[in-house]
């Protein structure tokens, strides 16, 4: 039993594997925003990066050794100098034992950061003494130590220190990863804000202006920010060298952002997609799941009913109605029950959208439950017959399946009644397939839950997806469609193993069921 | 029994499949169910052909005018008749079904067929790419590709369902295929000499195609139901082609007017529903044991009980269990 659930699992992750490599297609998809490869637009893209392999992972570190290479060959050179002060410990010691020109280059890009370090008014007399440039590095050395910045970095963020402030600002973009880590979800909004003041101070030119605000979203807007450009400020380890040929990548970075759920801010809102989709989310799987609760609590009986009555009225009713509710869009049918029951023009029995009224926000939980399920009622079903109608049959298909077997014959024929012989012989036994089926319908439920969301006002996945693609929302979009998978991905996997658990045959033999 | 067993019986085997494809037509027209279904799609495209012939969508200036003597079913938001815009919106609705169910046929019955006759690697990773298909919402991907590349392309509906809707098409004809591999006929053509890929293509898939003639007509429905759900919700058509959902989506504005919701409907419905009718109504003709399935108006003709399913499930590999039971 363990061995069979551990199998279905094993066998989930290539899938999800195939689920990342789809919204990925999608991502790829996105025609590239204007301003070239440099942009910030493209940057968050990370259109600069090659699509699955990277043979040389681009780092700080690599950034100045092709400057250095080309400068010393005489050919025109990157200008790092806006990089920071975290060029000071990498460019200083290499400083002496540089070609003439390389040495030129070097200072040049040093130059306008020589500021974090004491001594700039020395400096800029003679900018190209390189003793001078070595004394003073040495006496600054032991603040250029990740240590250090952390000791400070701390100082900061607890408040107690009034100078720690200026030391990492003196310590320019080098103290860059400590003071971003430091914006982790435990730090406070004070201290918080007291890092991305740092941060602001440090890094006044670069564009986005939601870093320099004041308001709650400037920390993840930095984490966004670091996440795009970490490689600007920061030389590899032997270890992320090593692995930077597939992470450095688009769709490593994609999964990484999959990973941390770092998803992006929506152009809809500029909210963090990530909570966007938690939020709306939420919503849609409760529509969804009480639409499947309801779907399958009647096509079970109803299935049941119209296989043992076969032939009979209902069996033919049901069967025609089902019929052509299955060849009417929901979209229609759905609109036809909004104009009957949900107000003007027809009877007003329903609400005609949202999902609560405004009048009962402080009211206790049990009104505030009633009217949230008022309002979901026809919604839900909706969403629901669908499903219904098509469970329904293939729970009367596998009645009647059962009711031919031999099992049954006996039952009968040792004077079983009638009633007992379905319920105890033929139920059990038909309702395996309409449950492996049910998890086939997650997909279809979530896909069809846009439709009914944007039609009843629901404020879900699918109405915030609507809007998201009149805005060309491409972050939502490609998570969205992430997401829905995922979702039914697990929807898959949980009707399979439920199958595993009640099945015996599975239990016994201990092989998937195939 | 192996061949080898029975010399000389190659020659009934044969007549004995001939006689089986060639009655399947006749099974079909039999029940009135079929001959409704594929007279409603003979119709549709009939109506499609003849579109120029019989009326002109073009703009009057009357907008939104209720049915009347001039125009029987009304005019639409831009002053088009309805009747004339419903035949020629079959047009739009016969091409989404056509090209959608096209893809679903052809990717699904190569990939199907590859998958089951060959085995081994293969079929894991095509089994795998079908689970990764089947999770993804086909309205959210037609809505993420439109938002994302900015643009509502022509049929871009039919192709984004086809490409992933042809998961059951080959789930069907690979469990088809694995168990015509094995049939006496496939065993026979390969002693006879004949490579893996002219037992596959002559006489395996053959046999194997009833899914996929099933599947076609339902796929063609199905494509033009979530095409037209998604005009209808605003998601618009590119301008000039006539399409059932744009009059929908007129009838979510102007709410008084009816005829915008239910001519349209209706005729979404006849559509589908012929789609349907056919593709079920070929499913027991070509299908006895999943007659149960179907209607119950198709069980008059065939007054026993159903066999139980020994050989396979109706939706592939996926419902499991049920052939263990007996």
């Amino acid at each position: 039993m363990l061995r069979l659930i551990l199998r279905r699992l094993l066998v989930v992750a290539p899938t999800l594997v195939g689920v990342t490599l789809v919204s990925f297609a999608l991502l790829v998809l996105a025609p590239p925003p204007e301003g070239g490869l440099a942009s910030e637009a493209s940057r968050a893209l990370f259109l600069d990066l090659p699509l699955f392999v990277s043979a040389h992972p681009r780092d700080l570190g690599r950034d100045i050794d092709d400057a250095l290479a080309s400068a010393a060959a005489g050919r025109s050179t990157a200008d790092l100098s806006a990089r920071g002060a975290v060029l000071v410990p990498l460019l200083v010691p290499r400083l002496g034992s540089l070609p003439t020109r390389a040495q030129r280059w070097a200072l040049d890009q040093l130059t306008p950061n020589a500021g974090s370090l004491a001594s700039a008014v020395e400096l800029a007399d003679a900018p190209d003494d390189l003793t001078l440039w070595s004394d003073i590095y040495e006496e600054r050395k032991l603040d250029f130590r990740p240590n250090h910045v952390r000791r400070l970095v701390r100082r900061l963020r607890s408040g107690s220190s009034r100078h720690a402030a200026d030391q990492l600002r003196s310590l320019g973009t080098f103290a860059l990863p400590e003071l971003v880590s430091a914006l982790d979800d435990e730090a406070t909004a004070d201290e918080q804000q007291r890092v991305v003041a740092v941060l602001a101070d440090l890094l006044p030119d670069v564009p986005p202006a939601r870093l320099r605000s004041a308001d709650s979203r400037a920390p993840e807007a930095w984490r966004e920010w670091w996440f795009v450009h970490r490689p600007d400020y920061i030389v590899f380890d032997r270890f992320e060298r090593a692995v930077g040929g597939v992470t450095e990548t688009r769709y490593g970075k994609w999964l990484a952002r999959l990973a941390t759920l770092r998803l992006g801010t929506s152009a809809v809102d500029g909210e963090a997609v990530a909570g966007k989709l938690a939020s709306r989310g939420a919503v849609t799987i409760t529509l969804a799941t009480l639409a499947a609760i309801v779907a399958f609590l009647f096509a079970v009986p109803l299935g049941t009913f119209t296989a043992v009555r076969r032939g009979g009225v209902l069996d033919r009713f049901v069967a025609i109605l089902g019929f052509v509710l299955y060849s009417l869009p929901v979209v229609w049918v759905g609109a036809l029950v909004l104009r009957a029951v949900c107000g003007a023009p027809g009877l007003a029995l329903f609400p005609s959208g949202g999902l609560s009224d405004p009048s009962l926000a402080g009211a206790p939980l049990v009104p505030r439950l009633l009217d949230l399920a008022w309002h979901l009622a026809m919604p839900v079903v909706c969403l629901a017959y669908p499903s219904l109608i098509v469970l329904s049959r293939h729970q009367r298909s596998a009645v009647l399946n059962v009711v031919g077997t031999d099992y049954v014959r006996t039952a009968r024929a040792k004077g079983v009644p009638e009633h007992l012989v379905i319920r105890h012989h033929v139920l059990r036994n038909a309702l395996l397939p309409v449950v492996t089926l049910a998890g086939l319908e997650v997909p279809l439920l979530v896909g069809t839950s846009v439709l009914v969301e944007e039609l009843f006002a629901i404020p879900g996945l699918g109405r915030e997806t609507v809007a998201a693609v009149a805005a060309r929302d491409v972050s939502w979009l490609v998570a969205v469609t992430a997401a829905a998978a995922i979702v039914s991905v697990v929807g898959l996997l949980l009707g399979d193993l439920f199958v595993a658990l009640v099945d015996p045959r599975t239990r016994r033999s201990g092989g998937a069921p195939r | 029994m192996k061949l080898s067993e029975r010399p000389g019986q190659i020659a009934v085997i044969v007549r004995e499949r001939v006689r089986q494809r060639a009655g399947i037509l006749r099974v079909l027209w039999r029940t009135r169910r079929a001959r409704l279904g594929l007279v409603g799609m003979l119709s549709l495209f009939a109506l499609a052909a003849l579109a120029d012939l019989l009326a002109s969508p073009a703009p009057s200036s009357v907008l939104v005018a209720a049915p009347s003597v001039e125009h029987w079913l009304g005019t639409d938001v831009l002053g088009r008749d309805v009747l004339a815009c419903l035949i020629h919106g079959t047009r739009a609705a016969l091409a989404v079904g056509l090209v959608s169910a096209t893809i679903v046929v052809f990717v699904g019955v190569a990939l199907g067929a590859v998958s089951g006759f060959y085995g081994g690697r293969l079929d894991t990773f095509l089994t795998r790419m079908i689970e990764v298909l089947l999770s993804v919402p086909t309205i959210l991907a037609v809505l993420a590709l439109r938002g994302i590349t900015g643009d509502t392309r022509l049929l871009d509906v039919a192709i984004v369902f086809g490409v992933l809707r042809w998961t059951d098409v080959a789930r069907m004809i690979r469990a088809e295929v694995m168990r015509a591999r094995n049939s006496d006929w496939a065993v026979a053509a390969h002693a006879l000499g004949l490579s893996p890929l002219q037992v596959l293509s002559r006489h395996v898939l053959p046999d194997a195609l009833s899914p996929a003639l099933v599947a076609a007509p339902i796929a063609m429905g199905a494509a033009i139901v979530v095409d037209a759900s998604l005009a209808m919700l605003g998601a618009a058509e590119p301008a000039g082609v006539v399409t059932w959902g744009a009059l929908l989506a007129g009838a979510r504005l102007h709410r008084d007017a009816w005829w915008l919701a239910v001519f349209p409907g209706f005729a979404l419905f006849v559509a589908v529903a012929s789609f349907n009718l056919a593709g079920e109504s070929l499913r027991d003709a070509l299908d006895p044991q999943l007659r149960s399935l179907a209607l119950p108006g198709a069980d008059k003709r065939t007054p026993e009980k159903p066999a139980p399913r020994t050989t396979r499930p109706p939706r592939g590999e996926r419902e499991p269990t049920g052939e263990h039971l007996q």
